[in-house]
């Protein structure tokens, strides 16, 4: 009833609007008013409030997205760290063949080792090399360690590779240091065997065997191990000894295959 | 009328939640439509001036409260918009109506609402009309055909 005197502004729109521009240009003429500032607080506090929410939520969501990413991202460059690593060791083992290839004084292929052997009595391995490359049978076959084998079979891609742990491979060698001869060959055990090596020789844990040179399929000075254990048996006439391979057998991958002498200029020229 | 006036603050809410969430994402440089003064024209169309100026003088200070604009600007601009909404909208035939009262009502409000942002600044009334004003009624008019077709058939129009 005390506000009768506000209904001809309500029936008269232009009246009612001319209060609000008023009160309108009012509010902005006290801006910010005190009155308003706390109501403005309270509202402001509960737009932050709802804010909040809202920005929690869109972060959750952009964070298990982010993290699937992220995921994917890491698996990608595991895979591709792995792939490098590889490439790393591949180079590592290249750069030693290759160092060997300039000591070693002899024509040589270079192969990869693609299979095991299929022979039941033979321990072999398979090369991606054959006849076409110049391989053949007998040839020796080593790597950045020391002797691998020797070359029992050939196609015209693909070389079968005796290795020194098979109970038939026999090669002439040489204790370093001694310069005494023996055999060495292989019985099954962790060890090759070095044989015929008299007991009147001073022989010490460590010293490198090589190819004698006495044979007509391996060069001289190829490095077969290392003496790991010498004994005596009271009746033979010869030492025991065990001879760590230089090679690791389990790890093969890329060799050589010596094809022969090397050839000077004048030979290649002639030839 | 205690239902109608519920219907148009339930109308003025999900406007206001759609100005807060929606629009930012709409926004193409600096034009966004508003949503709110939609809502204001939607209230002039269907009342008339009186709850037109009204609902745009409560609804422009509630917006004016939520931003850090100027208190009473918002105000301002919208009590003449809803004003105007309600004087305008018996000069069109009834099914363009509500589209150029939208046009006509969104030109004067942006404006009046440009003219007092850039009140003081070095800014020309060519670039206030053509960058700032135009661009963003056409926005305004685009997005409050498709909630006026949406809501048209949901608030009643019924006398008070």
């Amino acid at each position: 009833m005390r506000f009768h005197f506000l209904l001809p502004i309500f029936r008269k729109p232009h009246y009612l609007l001319l209060v609000y521009v008023g009160l309108s240009f009012f509010l902005m003429s006290l801006n910010p008013p005190a009155e308003l500032r706390g109501i403005r607080m309270g509202v402001l506090a509960l737009v932050e409030f709802w804010s909040g929410i809202q920005e929690s939520l869109t972060r959750r969501q952009v964070s298990r997205k982010e993290l699937e990413a992220l995921k994917e991202e890491n698996f990608r460059l595991q895979l591709s760290n792995q792939r490098l690593r590889e490439v790393l060791l591949e180079n590592i083992r290249l750069h030693r063949l290759l160092n060997l290839s300039r000591e070693l004084d002899v024509a040589y292929v270079s192969a990869r080792v693609i299979g095991l052997g299929t022979e039941r009595d033979v321990q072999s391995i398979i090369l991606n090399v054959g006849s076409r490359d110049g391989v053949g049978k007998n040839m020796p076959v080593v790597n950045a360690d020391g002797l691998v084998g020797k070359v029992i079979a050939v196609t015209p891609g693909q070389a079968v590779v005796q290795i020194l742990l098979d109970h038939n491979s026999l090669v002439s060698a040489r204790l370093q240091q001694s310069r005494e001869l023996g055999i060495v060959s292989w019985d099954g055990s962790p060890w090759l065997r070095l044989q015929y090596i008299p007991k009147s020789v001073a022989v010490s844990v460590g010293e490198p065997v090589v190819t004698s040179g006495l044979s007509n399929i391996y060069p001289p000075g190829l490095k077969i191990g290392v003496v790991v254990k010498v004994s005596e048996d009271r009746r033979g006439f010869f030492k025991n000894i065990r001879v760590k391979p230089a090679v690791d057998f389990n790890r093969l991958e890329e060799v050589f295959v010596i094809v022969g002498e090397k050839k000077t200029p004048a030979e290649k020229a002639a030839s | 009328m205690k239902r109608i006036l519920l219907q148009y603050v339930g109308l003025f809410l999900v406007g206001l939640l759609f100005q807060s969430t929606v629009v930012p994402y709409l926004q193409i440089g600096r034009w966004k439509p508003d949503l709110l003064l939609v809502v204001v024209v939607f209230i002039g169309v269907q009342r008339g001036p009186v709850w037109g100026s009204t609902a745009g003088f409560v609804i422009g200070l509630i917006g004016d409260l939520l931003s850090a604009q100027l208190v009473g600007s918002g105000a301002l601009v919208k009590s003449v918009a809803g004003y105007l909404a309600g004087r305008l909208s018996p000069l069109f035939d009834v099914r363009s109506q509500f589209l150029f009262t939208l046009l006509l009502v969104s030109f004067v409000h942006d404006l009046g609402y440009f003219f007092l942002l850039t009140l003081g600044q070095a800014v020309s009334l060519n670039r206030i009309v053509f960058v700032f004003t135009i661009p963003n009624v056409f926005y305004t008019v685009v997005v409050g055909m498709l909630v006026y077709f949406l809501l048209r058939g949901w608030i009643s129009n019924e006398p008070v």
